[in-house]
């Protein structure tokens, strides 16, 4: 399985690694069941903190990419619905520009609910 | 002046001649008939003459030495894992054996009573002989610098396409050994047979191993921008890892597990992670140290290491 991730983008490295995660899906080089790499030697491998493999595996977990279990590793969902991953990745990026601009989580969702209703 | 040659055999050869001194000097002083090995309860079943022990430690020392210092001069020179830690074991082994042999022989200078085995040998050869270790990886001084490399990787090598300004992580598995799975349950069936006939304690005393065993079954492999690395699964160990900047080449190749004398991690000159004999990936180090992963695909792992290193800095 081979895991792409954009090292030039601005976005926090735990956001690339679940996006090349998600990506790897899209395009089919992952699929519902796979195994993802251990988390420290995914770490090792990238050159990166352990923590930020398991914020970006916690990430996608709630997101209900991928399951965590104890003894069998961290795997993706049998339910993950791939079509929808395009919009995950969408609300990562509202997510963290709302952050820049100090936006209350409220503001911003009445927008979206505003633009939802257009 | 810490050097592998001080730790693996200047140190150990020390200490051998200090044990032999140690024998010939209380020989005298020894009884007729020095008791030299006990049974489970600690009461003296074995006796040797006070002129032979002095041999018979120093023969049982030098060859055990010997044989560690072999392992970690011939087998283990260039390896890509353990290479270090096996610098212990000559000392260890040999203060490990003195240990056990000076104290239970200290109780009978002066002395016809046949002595029982004191309690307090087997923890002191035991703590000892750690302490050997440390001291023997302490004198052996570190590893050698592994020469660093930039640039790209050789240009036969085939390639994986990566857009500019991305990096990959290739992750695979080891393929599923057979052959350790059988030899795990021969383990079970052993320590099964160990226990009805011999002591359930002795049976316990295989869990370890087969745990050992058990570990040494299925590997994750990671290759990515800072290197590959190769990790039990479950437990993460034992682990060989070799960074990025160290690999000269990364080819697709084979493995034997027969040439390596078994399955799991394997020393002998190159180092390999064995679940199954056939193809493998072949790691080759810029110190010309090789590393061999077994792989059911080596292809791709390969390609996208060679797309790896022509990135590098």
């Amino acid at each position: 399985m081979i895991l792409e991730i954009d090292l030039d983008s601005d976005r926090p490295i735990y956001l690339q690694i679940a996006d090349g995660v998600r990506r790897a899906l899209v395009s089919g080089r992952l699929a519902a069941g796979d195994r993802l790499p251990p988390g420290r030697e995914l770490a090792g491998s990238l050159g990166v903190n352990l923590e930020t493999v398991q914020r970006a595996y916690r990430h996608l977990a709630a997101e209900g990419v991928v399951t965590s279990r104890v003894g069998r590793g961290t795997r993706v969902s049998e339910a993950v619905d791939v079509n929808g991953l395009g919009l995950a990745e969408v609300i990562d990026a509202l997510v963290l520009r709302s952050r820049e601009l100090d936006l209350e989580p409220e503001v911003v969702v009445e927008r979206v609910r505003h633009a939802l209703a257009l | 002046m810490r050097t592998r040659a001080l730790g693996t055999i200047v140190l150990p050869l020390i200490s051998i001649l200090a044990i032999v001194a140690f024998f010939v000097v209380v020989a005298d002083r020894l009884p007729d008939q020095v008791a030299t090995h006990w049974n489970g309860d600690g009461v003296a079943d074995g006796f040797t003459s006070p002129g032979d022990l002095a041999i018979v430690v120093g023969g049982i020392t030098l060859l055990s030495g010997g044989l560690m210092a072999v392992l970690a001069n011939v087998a283990a020179k260039n390896a890509v894992a353990g290479g270090r830690a096996i610098n212990g074991a000559p000392l260890s082994l040999v203060w490990f054996i003195g240990a056990l042999a000076i104290s239970s022989t200290v109780v009978q200078i002066d002395t016809q009573v046949v002595p029982s085995l004191p309690a307090a040998s087997i923890p002191l050869a035991l703590g000892l002989g750690a302490f050997g270790w440390f001291i023997g990886v302490w004198a052996s001084g570190p590893l050698a610098e592994v020469p660093k490399a930039t640039g790209p990787a050789p240009r036969h090598a085939d390639r994986v396409p990566l857009d500019e300004g991305h990096t990959a992580v290739w992750s695979g598995r080891t393929p599923r050994s057979r052959a350790l799975a059988v030899v795990l349950g021969s383990q079970l069936v052993i320590a099964v047979a160990m226990g009805l006939l011999l002591s359930w304690w002795a049976a316990l005393a295989m869990v370890p191993v087969a745990l050992l065993i058990a570990a040494s079954m299925n590997y994750s492999v990671t290759l990515g921008p800072a290197g590959i690395r190769v990790a039990g699964l479950g437990l993460g160990l034992p682990r060989v890892i070799v960074p990025l900047d160290e690999i000269s080449s990364a080819s697709p190749g084979t493995v034997e597990a027969m040439s390596f004398g078994g399955w799991g991690i394997r020393i002998a000159g190159e180092t390999a992670v064995i679940t199954r004999s056939g193809p493998a990936l072949v790691v080759t180090r810029t110190d010309g140290a090789v590393l061999r992963v077994s792989m059911d695909n080596p292809e791709e792992p390969a390609a996208v290491m060679a797309t790896l290193m022509d990135r590098r800095s």
